[in-house]
């Protein structure tokens, strides 16, 4: 595992903050959407198929951070839409560094290299580019539907790296990916020098185009297997090892739909990052009226069924981690040993 | 009723409401299209944008949209509306995976064309 010290130590004590404040449910993670405009269209996304206007708009800053203080998780992802092309990432990233929030900037990198010439982002353990990178050049440019991109991808790493930032790598894993060229996929990240990955399972959207290529739960039990059944000391993930357990069929948890939670110009999606369900003004009606028990694998939900995503279940596996003796276990030996 | 394949729309549908579908249903279908719908209020008045969210067990059920032009939102009680047009744009139509696969699939023997063949 890659997560520095100090970020899991925040991590730790907000939960187990949590747990002697007896709340049942808590975030872990706010999703922060400031805008869906993207300078790409990715067949396996459905959150960039909106009529211009919604395109054209965002949030401004000062409605960012009123969603990180309703929400309080202790760190913020910030998807979209690609989060570079919102005209004032400088300053939300700035705001939420100096809250202490460690942010995960999800990027294609198609823009990074300019926005860090531009002087836009100062170093910082609290930010972290999270480089969406879906395999090998092949793979990835197929994925996101444009050839090219891999080698801009690859550009806009290095130059982070140069510069001194964090910088991770996520990959969306579907139907038809091959453990072989995952592992060299692995292997050419860790030779560029990023800190960490974190790999998901995608899901399928009701409103993707790519229907046919999300995997199904029994597939990505033996693709996670064959990926990492002996994994090399050398690959780091930026995640939980339970989550990395769970996706390979070592672990059986189920979904925590509040773990993640996502606002954006509609305002808090229920129920989840991946279902649009409706959306709540505040962040405590959300959690107060969202009919929870409808969700997760156990609720009999059809749509939840296949669902073994990280913004799901990664929380859970965290809760684990902190909430039970052989959770805690279970990470120590796989942190320790890096087998998964 | 239109399909809901990724090939095909709702795009232009003009549903009458107990007929075709009931308005709670129509409801859905406009909160799941990802294209502009005109809304028609009993009084004739007509509000035309994105409808992005709808409440059917508040005390009031409500749907919220955007106008054409992103303002709001607005909220529109259910109690208020006659009719749902999908009268925009579908956005998410003849984007899927399988037209990607047929588009490359279409240029890439372009690319593969000896060189003889293109009189080199």
């Amino acid at each position: 595992m890659s997560v520095p010290v100090s970020q899991m130590w925040a991590v730790a004590s907000y939960v187990l903050r949590q747990r002697l404040r007896g709340r049942r449910r808590y975030p872990l993670v706010l999703m922060l959407e400031p805008l869906f405009r993207c300078n790409l269209a990715c067949a396996g996304c459905g959150k960039i198929q909106y009529p211009p206007q919604i395109l054209r708009k965002h949030l401004t800053v000062e409605q960012c951070l009123k969603a990180v203080d309703e929400c309080g998780a202790p760190m913020v992802s910030i998807p979209g839409g690609e989060p570079l092309m919102y005209p004032e990432i400088g300053r939300l990233v700035r705001e939420l560094v100096a809250r202490k929030k460690y942010v995960y900037l999800c990027t294609n990198a198609i823009l990074l290299k300019d926005k860090l010439a531009e002087g836009l982002f100062t170093p910082s353990r609290y930010l972290s580019f999270s480089v969406h990178m879906d395999g090998l050049r092949e793979e990835h440019d197929d994925a996101v539907c444009r050839e090219g991109v891999y080698d801009v991808a690859l550009e806009g790493i290095r130059e982070a790296l140069r510069r001194g930032f964090r910088v991770t790598t996520n990959t969306t894993l579907f139907d038809g990916a091959s453990p072989v060229r995952m592992q060299m996929f692995f292997d050419e990240m860790m030779d560029v020098g990023v800190e960490g990955m974190m790999l998901s399972p995608g899901y399928s959207y009701a409103k993707a185009p790519d229907q046919e290529h999300f995997l199904r739960r029994q597939k990505t039990h033996e693709l996670f297997r064959k990926m990492l059944e002996h994994p090399k000391r050398r690959w780091k993930f930026n995640q939980s090892p339970l989550f990395l357990q769970f996706l390979m069929g070592k672990q059986d948890f189920e979904c925590t739909p509040w773990g993640n939670p996502t606002y954006s110009i509609f305002g808090w999606q229920r129920p989840c990052y991946l279902l649009q369900e409706g959306y709540a003004e505040t962040f405590d009606e959300l959690m107060a009226t969202t009919a929870w028990d409808r969700y997760g694998r156990a609720s009999g939900n059809p749509r939840c069924q296949d669902c073994m995503v990280h913004c799901g279940y990664e929380p859970t596996a965290v809760n684990h981690t902190f909430g039970s003796l052989r959770g805690f276990r279970d990470t120590v030996v796989a942190t320790v040993t890096g087998k998964l | 009723m239109a399909g809901e394949s990724a090939e095909t729309s709702l795009e232009g549908w003009a549903p009458v409401v107990g007929a075709d579908a009931s308005l709670a249903e129509i409801i859905e279908r406009a909160f799941d299209y990802r294209g502009d719908v005109t809304v028609i209020r009993h009084d004739g008045s007509q509000f035309v944008g994105y409808l992005f969210n709808r409440d059917a067990h508040a005390p009031e059920p409500f749907v919220q949209m955007f106008d054409r032009n992103g303002a709001g939102p607005f909220t529109i009680p259910y109690a208020k509306i006659a009719a749902i047009r999908f009268t925009g744009k579908d956005t998410a139509a003849g984007k899927s995976y399988e037209a990607w696969i047929r588009r490359k699939g279409e240029a890439a023997p372009a690319d593969t064309t000896p060189d003889a063949a293109r009189g080199a």
